[in-house]
């Protein structure tokens, strides 16, 4: 696992040993391709059902989630052009994973989701261990079409990558045991 | 015993890569600000391409070679990361026989709508001068026949 700077002094990203870039790079790459969002709704789009009060088609799945994207890459990117408040923004971005099994979850204060906005394409996630105040590792990301992470592979897949970042962290004491 | 948040920036800075060339996900959301007005449109115009090409059992090389274009160009555009030219989404449209963008300027339609309306009127003027003239006609014919006929006129269409 290698650790690359994103945001000096504020904000972090793991590159996993299978993969050639960070999982943000990897973010802005895969919600900004068009093509494979569209082959990815149209593998699941029986679980767009999951949000009725959008109900959106393939179409606008592919539009609504490149558009929060955005919203959510424009918030860092602010903050890497010294234009945000780096000192409380990741704060107010980032929120607790484990909200429903609350302290009793033993990475509750660690483990952290982010979203571009609430409206647009409310299954976007973007997952972060937090190490500090203002200070996270991003671990990486997902599309959330399901109740609850256990229910879909992929978000599986994303609380393992937290489960290992957090041993690693905790390992070199960025993170309290 | 507690790390501080200094200690631990040191330590992330230890190990921590940095770049000195401008990070890919910032090249991509610098390109996303400064195309935000178009992103939903350059979205949905590569997905009514792809939907196109998939109905039509094409690839996109065909599409490529009956655009001239590279197939790394081709490849920009169905991603939705190509600032599309309108010269090129009408080649695209006469290339695969579909509408993407239609442009309504503002004067033409009020023009239309205004020709719609003087049209109407003439046929409505033309139907009214037919009707009288028929009138005229039938009370001459009913003086020689002395009969009465009955009269109905239909709303312009």
């Amino acid at each position: 696992m290698e650790i690359a700077t994103i945001i000096e002094e504020s904000l972090y990203a793991v590159q996993w040993p299978e993969d050639d870039v960070h999982c943000l790079d990897m973010m802005a790459e895969y919600f900004s391709d068009a093509e494979k969002l569209n082959e990815y709704f149209e593998q699941h789009s029986g679980k767009l059902n999951f949000y009725t009060s959008l109900s959106p088609s393939v179409e606008q799945a592919v539009v609504f989630t490149r558009r929060e994207s955005q919203n959510l890459l424009d918030n860092f990117r602010l903050l890497a052009h010294g234009i945000g408040h780096k000192t409380t923004q990741l704060d107010e971005m980032f929120l607790p994973l484990h909200k429903d099994d609350a302290f009793s979850h033993s990475r509750y204060a660690t483990d952290t989701k982010a979203k571009g906005s609430r409206q647009i394409a409310p299954w976007i996630r973007l997952y972060a261990v937090k190490c500090d105040i203002n200070l996270y590792v991003l671990t990486g990301y997902a599309i959330k079409l399901v109740p609850k992470m256990q229910d879909d592979p992929d978000l599986l897949k994303e609380l393992r990558k937290l489960d290992s970042t957090t041993t690693y962290l905790r390992k070199i004491q960025m993170i309290s045991q | 015993m507690n790390t501080t948040k200094e200690d631990k920036l040191l330590k992330l800075n230890l190990i921590a890569t940095t770049s000195d060339e401008k990070a890919s996900w910032l090249k991509q959301a610098d390109w996303n600000k400064k195309h935000e007005l178009a992103l939903n449109d350059f979205s949905t115009i590569a997905i009514r391409i792809l939907s196109t090409l998939k109905k039509r059992n094409m690839k996109q090389i065909d599409l490529a070679n009956l655009l001239d274009v590279k197939p790394q160009a081709l490849s920009r555009i169905v991603k939705g990361r190509q600032n599309l030219t309108l010269s090129k989404i009408r080649q695209i449209e006469k290339a695969l026989d579909i509408r993407l963008i239609t442009v309504t300027p503002e004067k033409l339609h009020r023009f239309q709508i205004e020709l719609a309306l003087d049209l109407r009127h003439i046929e409505y003027t033309q139907t009214k001068i037919a009707f009288e003239q028929q009138i005229q006609k039938d009370i001459h014919n009913a003086k020689i026949c002395k009969e009465s006929p009955t009269y109905s006129i239909s709303p312009a269409a």
